[in-house]
């Protein structure tokens, strides 16, 4: 497995190879730990595939850059996270002693807005042409500057690239808007 | 500065003091602007939650692999042989050696699930250092830092992750007595981890009578290692 470093530099170009890698070398360990909180095994893989989603999305998304230590340990404080999150949901009782959310400081869970409107922007953006898909994914998903989207796609100017940037979200308007009318 | 230009800053995070109580007073004010502001805002949470389904998918994908198909039958017998002669010859050699192997196949690291750590949130504590060597794989360091923690606070955390180094540095003698040091009547999360990584250690080290009466004991009862338990019994038998 990569040093630290390298592994995360893979996981944000969402390498496949590296994810397949990571996700089955730490499962066996995963589950090694997770048992004692009395979860079946689907509940276990289910989190264990989510923990392995937010650390790739922290990942692309630059939050992890500095982190210190092993991923398969943060990865296995994620889990520790959500499992915690999923008991509290089942009103399950854990020892608190064992309840430190302090532990997982550097990691935060998007909130999960997963309403009907944001299942039809999803399926919205995917109708858009390439360029414009890869704008907005840079701008919003990366998080990156217009500065450095302009390097990245090789813009003439910044005022070009705006002038994309809006043109996309109009066209991702419409697109919306006829699936409401239509 | 136009409505565009603070809507661009503030997805870039670069919003100054001021821009940021412009913002929040635009919001409150300015019917057109919030709304852009939450359209922009669906955008990039709908990409999050595309990218996360579509990496979801491709986790189900390894999920799902089959292992290769076997080419031909011919190489199935020849497999089978293969199978076989390795019976015979695992069956021959010495029970002690058995013993170093199902310890081999069923030993797993154990995560350091105490004090992951992200820079600037670290503390430079006597624990931190002991999971930073941990996680590292500078197990003799590890092994050192966690023995000064249990002689100073007598921690269940301290002496399971010293006794975990020792199993890493292949010293499974003193692993058991480190684990052997625990006071097996306390029933905490650590107990049958204890048990589990001390019956280990007392296989690979020839004692598989001993290992026996810790998996017996960890098959009965419910707890996070029974199903393993039971699965290591049957191999021993």
């Amino acid at each position: 497995m990569d040093k630290t470093p390298d592994l995360i530099a893979h996981l944000k170009e969402g390498d496949d190879r590296t994810i397949r890698e990571l996700y089955l070398n730490q499962k066996k360990g995963f589950f090694l730990f997770a048992k004692r909180y009395k979860l079946d095994d689907d509940e276990i893989l289910d989190i264990y595939q989510d923990a392995i989603i937010a650390l790739c999305d922290n990942a692309k998304r630059g939050k992890i850059d500095h982190l210190q230590g092993e991923v398969s340990t943060y990865l296995f404080a994620i889990g520790k996270f959500m499992i915690y999150k999923k008991i509290k949901l089942q009103n399950k009782t854990i020892s608190m002693s064992e309840y430190d959310p302090d532990e997982v400081s550097g990691f935060s869970l998007e909130d999960e807005e997963d309403h009907p409107q944001l299942h039809m922007m999803g399926e919205s953006l995917k109708k858009l042409g390439e360029q414009c898909q890869r704008v907005l994914y840079l701008f919003y998903y990366e998080e990156k500057k217009l500065d450095e989207i302009q390097t990245i796609l090789s813009y003439s100017s910044k005022d070009v690239l705006k002038a994309q940037k809006s043109r996309c979200l109009k066209q991702l308007r419409e697109i919306i808007q006829g699936r409401k009318d239509g | 500065m136009d409505k565009e230009l603070l809507l661009e800053k503030y997805f870039e995070k670069s919003l100054t003091e001021a821009e940021e109580i412009k913002f929040g007073k635009l919001l409150e004010d300015d019917a057109d602007f919030a709304a852009a502001y939450a359209f922009e805002k669906n955008v990039r949470n709908a990409l999050i939650r595309n990218e996360k389904a579509a990496l979801k998918e491709k986790l189900q994908a390894f999920e799902n692999e089959k292992p290769a198909k076997v080419k031909s039958l011919r190489w199935y017998y020849a497999a089978a042989c293969m199978v076989f002669l390795a019976g015979i010859s695992l069956w021959i050699t010495s029970q002690n050696e058995s013993g170093a192997k199902l310890y081999d196949s069923y030993y797993q690291t154990y995560p350091n699930v105490i004090a992951p750590a992200v820079r600037g949130s670290q503390s430079d504590d006597i624990q931190s250092r002991a999971f930073d060597a941990y996680d590292n794989g500078d197990y003799q360091e590890a092994e050192q830092l966690f023995d000064e923690i249990y002689q100073d606070e007598q921690i269940d955390f301290a002496l399971f992750y010293k006794g975990l180094a020792q199993l890493e540095l292949e010293q499974y003698t003193k692993a058991e007595e480190t684990f052997k040091q625990f006071d097996f009547s306390k029933n905490n999360s650590f107990t049958h981890y204890f048990k589990w990584y001390l019956a280990l250690a007392e296989l690979k080290t020839n004692d598989p009578k001993a290992a026996e009466i810790l998996l017996t004991d960890l098959s009965k009862r419910d707890n996070p290692m029974q199903e393993m338990a039971k699965e290591l019994l049957e191999e021993i038998k």
